[in-house]
């Protein structure tokens, strides 16, 4: 299984350049003045605001600066139910996830390639029925539910069809780069059954995709806001608008904590989608 | 029409030197290759000359004047990459017409321009493609219209077939040697394939690591190699490691086989390379009161281990007390050949050369 | 049963969720844009869409999306492009994926805020802009109008044009350049004649997906704007959370008109996304 696993490992690549190897640049323009205006420009507008908020979240007084805003924040019952809340709901929504997608993206990928179409319509479809839509057409619908309206648990439903269209194109590439088919007939003329062939061969090669849907996940379900907060729950987005109204510092505070965590979750998946060479680090929380 | 000089040219990337002080003159209407394997500089060398480039130092002269500090947008050269250098939103003949649409040339003048490049390569049918809609072989032919409709100075020829099919490479070799020669336009051909800078080229520079091995007329290399890298480079050929005997005589092979070589000035005792062509062995069945059928001596001398067969020519490879020795015989004889046969050999003098024993550069 | 039957059967629970969460809504709600508080069937609600309120909101949000959609666009490819470059430290170009992907997440609660401490009354950069004379609160300007939410809005649709554009810039051989170059073409020329004509799907494209981006924004301009100018997404929570007037059917009926605007802009994008496909083997 092992030999398998290497075997099958494709190297992707960018596609450019010719065959020949050269030694060094290949002679592409150097940056111009132009190019490092536009990376500056970049740079000033993404960080200013950064840079701003941090500046209020650090004034104590009056001209005085400090951490105790953090410290406050950190404190908080409220922060703390809150931030556990939404992290919960981020692995409760990886889970499922992947529990629902890998295998079918398998079955896909390996043996009913003609529902790839369908599978990547259905995928798609939450981009063109944003949040606010779904939480609407959610709650007309399961209103006469009331033990799933009212529990947490709907919250990381809805999640996992707003992650879905990322989760899926982690998995899609993931299972393209090694190729599926080879892998599938090598295991099964050793004669594996499907679940073996699926938990030796595929999830080990697919562990970089799968980190990858996992930590966008876990962004996206961190900082969103749209259904929790029509749905009336306490997650860390909602509690942070909270705070927001009622003191500016704090949620000055609260906002940049928030920042660092998605850094940190980006910069994972940055780590771990290096070694496979595609990028598909894009999420939305708006 | 220009020729074209290189002085000492050097580029070098941190501790790599990709060319090596090369010098190369090539004349007006001359067609030269610049020959060697993957990663030998001879792309680079190219590309400098082309100006996308800058050499670490050197110089190079078109007709005399140095143009090292002339932008590459500027050089009035063109050139024909290996792939991929078609525009992909513009048809074949608007890919022809964009060097003289970007110099500002009239509507009605470019588009004659462009019909007669087109027909130059034979196609003229295919002008309203676009380039993902030719084959490898079209696509290439019009990079060559699109080179040649501004009337350059110098052709510059980037391994223009390596990405093509066996056949289509021989075909369009002929073609572009054709064209070259019809235009006179001086033109430097980079390839790795030895085969096919021989045998379109005036004059052949065969690089390796950076620095010229030798440069000449395809024949003159074939027949004289300068070092083993050449020779070895250049056509099959057999090595044998011995140590000089006497003034005429080697002695190769595991076993001291002698080898009656040409005059030489190497002490006895010498180490020395024998290089032999395969061309240069006849090869005969002996008969058994010692005279031959064929042109050997007598004497059997090896076996037959393996054939190859090339087309007219049959390359056998025999066993002998000299070593395993590749001889190329025609194929209606190598049928009386069959493995295992005994054979004798007799190796013309003009075919045996010796060389220092030496690293490969 | 054969094997195939049982992979078509494992494909079944997927199918069942996304209906239950993702089809079943939808189509929820394209019956309750049709359907009045007694149940049958009626125009009323989404003629009400032609109310002037609603329209003027409609209208807003969709300025907005196309202003930040072409704008950040634009400047989405230079950057990208800028990035994209040899020469210069080796870190440019991860740093930039990271920033744009953590960009294109920190939007919402926290980027407002972020841009209130920026541009609101008493945010950094306005008293930068004061401290030389230029009073842009006194002119009118306010974080919370429509250029105020625009600018906020850019922060995160240009690092995703970014992140969009970058495999087709990416997909542009060195060659055509080189041959353009070679042929006597300046840079300008090049782009002009070889290099946006091949992106140029790409590019619309992205920028239809900018758009849908815009429009769906619910966090942002409801910590930015909410009273002050009227968002789509925004009078949505009002109409289900009852703030709007007595009228729920109305939340149904504008989630159904955005999601005709959105797969109206999906739609194009589909088409240009293949013709970028075609030329850019």
């Amino acid at each position: 299984m092992v030999a398998l696993r290497t075997a099958a490992r494709k190297r992707t690549g960018t596609g450019t350049g010719t065959g020949t190897r050269r030694p060094g640049p290949t002679g592409r323009r150097r940056r111009s003045g132009w190019s490092w205006f536009w990376l500056a420009f970049a740079a000033v507008y993404l960080l200013v605001p950064l840079y701003s908020t941090l500046q209020f979240s650090l004034q104590t007084g009056a001209h005085r600066y400090g951490l105790s805003w953090y410290g406050y924040i950190l404190q908080q019952p409220a922060f703390r139910q809150s931030f556990v809340l939404s992290l919960r709901l981020a692995l409760e929504t990886v889970v499922i996830s992947l529990v629902l997608m890998i295998p079918t993206v398998y079955l896909v990928h390996a043996w009913l390639p003609k529902l790839r179409p369908l599978m990547e319509f259905i995928c798609t479809l939450p981009f063109v029925v944003p949040p606010i839509a779904l939480a609407v057409g959610m709650i007309g619908l399961f209103q006469g539910v009331p033990s799933l309206i009212s529990s947490t648990q709907i919250l990381s439903f809805a999640y996992v069809i707003q992650a879905l269209p990322f989760t899926y194109r982690s998995l899609d590439a993931g299972m393209l780069s090694i190729d599926i088919r080879t892998l599938n007939d090598a295991a099964q003329s050793v004669g594996a059954s499907w679940r073996q062939t699926l938990w030796s061969v595929i999830l080990p090669n697919l562990r970089s995709a799968i980190l990858s849907s996992a930590f966008l996940t876990i962004a996206i379900v961190l900082g969103e806001f749209t259904i929790s907060s029509l749905l009336l729950f306490n997650t860390f987005a909602v509690y942070m608008q909270q705070i927001g109204n009622s003191q500016a510092y704090a949620a000055a505070a609260l906002a940049i904590l928030s920042f660092f965590l998605t850094w940190l979750a980006m910069l994972g998946i940055f780590f771990i989608s290096r070694r496979v060479g595609y990028r598909s680090a894009v999420g939305m929380t708006r | 029409m220009a020729n074209l000089d290189i002085r000492q040219l050097r580029r070098q990337f941190g501790d790599v030197v990709a060319v090596d002080s090369v010098d190369l003159s090539v004349g007006s209407g001359e067609l030269l290759s610049l020959l060697g394997p993957s990663g030998c500089g001879k792309t680079t060398a190219l590309r400098i000359i082309a100006g996308f480039d800058q050499p670490t130092s050197g110089d190079v002269l078109l007709d005399g004047k140095s143009i090292t500090s002339v932008p590459a947008n500027r050089r009035n050269m063109g050139m024909v990459f290996q792939a991929y250098s078609l525009f992909p939103t513009m048809t074949a003949r608007r890919n022809v017409e964009f060097g003289l649409r970007v110099r500002g040339v009239a509507k009605e003048a470019r588009a004659r321009k462009a019909a007669e490049m087109l027909s130059l390569v034979r196609l003229e049918h295919r002008a309203d493609q676009f380039p993902h809609q030719l084959s490898g072989g079209e696509q290439q032919r019009v990079a060559l219209a699109r080179a040649l409709a501004l009337e350059p100075q110098v052709l510059l020829l980037d391994e223009p077939l390596s990405a093509l099919d066996a056949k289509v490479r021989v075909q369009l070799r002929q073609e572009i040697r054709m064209i070259q020669t019809r235009l006179g336009i001086t033109a430097i051909y980079v390839t790795h394939d030895q085969e096919e800078a021989f045998s379109i080229s005036d004059r052949v520079a065969i690089m390796s690591a950076g620095r010229i091995q030798q440069t000449g007329r395809p024949a003159e290399i074939y027949r004289s190699p300068q070092n083993l890298f050449v020779a070895e480079f250049v056509g099959t050929v057999n090595r044998l490691e011995g140590t000089v005997a006497d003034a005429s005589t080697v002695a190769v092979g595991p076993d001291g086989a002698k080898l009656s070589v040409p005059p030489h000035d190497w002490q006895a005792g010498d180490a020395v390379t024998v290089l032999i062509r395969p061309e240069s062995i006849a090869v005969g069945s002996p008969r058994e009161n010692g005279s031959s059928s064929g042109s050997g001596s007598g004497r059997p001398v090896g076996h037959i281990r393996t054939h190859m067969f090339l087309g007219a020519v049959t390359r056998v490879a025999i066993e002998a007390d000299l070593g395993l020795l590749l001889a190329d015989v025609p194929s209606e004889h190598a049928l009386a050949l069959p493995l295992d046969t005994p054979v004798t050999l007799e190796i013309g003098m003009g075919g045996i050369r010796l060389m220092r024993p030496e690293e490969l550069p | 049963m054969n094997r195939q039957a049982i992979r078509w059967l494992g494909t079944v629970p997927f199918f069942a969720y996304t209906a239950i969460f993702l089809l079943i809504p939808t189509g929820e709600i394209i019956v309750q844009a049709f359907r009045n508080p007694s149940g049958r069937f009626t125009f009323a609600n989404v003629r009400g869409l032609f109310d002037a309120q609603i329209l003027d909101a409609f209208e807003t949000t969709i300025k907005i999306s196309l202003i930040t959609a072409v704008l950040g666009g634009v400047l989405g490819l230079l950057v990208a492009q800028s990035a994209l470059r040899d020469g210069g430290p080796l870190w440019i170009r991860p740093v930039l994926t990271t920033f744009a992907g953590v960009a294109s997440n920190f939007a919402g609660i926290p980027l407002a805020f972020a841009f209130i401490a920026t541009l609101g009354s008493t945010g950094i950069v306005t008293q930068l802009l004061n401290s030389l004379g230029l009073h842009v609160y006194s002119h009118g300007f306010t974080i919370y109008g429509m250029v105020g939410l625009s600018l906020t809005y850019l922060y995160f649709q240009f690092p995703l044009m970014v992140l969009i554009i970058s495999p087709a810039l990416e997909g542009i051989r060195p060659q055509w350049r080189e041959a353009a170059v070679n042929a006597g073409a300046t840079s300008g020329q090049y782009w002009r004649l070889v290099g946006l004509p091949a992106i140029l799907p790409s590019l619309l494209g992205a920028m239809v997906l900018l758009f849908g981006n815009a429009f769906s924004a619910y966090a942002t301009p409801y910590a930015l704007s909410s009273g002050y100018i009227n968002i789509v997404p925004v009078l949505i929570g009002e109409a289900v959370n009852g703030d709007l007037a007595a009228n729920p059917q109305l939340g149904a009926s504008l989630a159904f008109g955005m999601i005709v605007v959105i797969a109206a802009a999906i739609a194009v994008y589909a088409l240009l996304q293949r013709r970028a496909a075609r030329w850019l083997r």
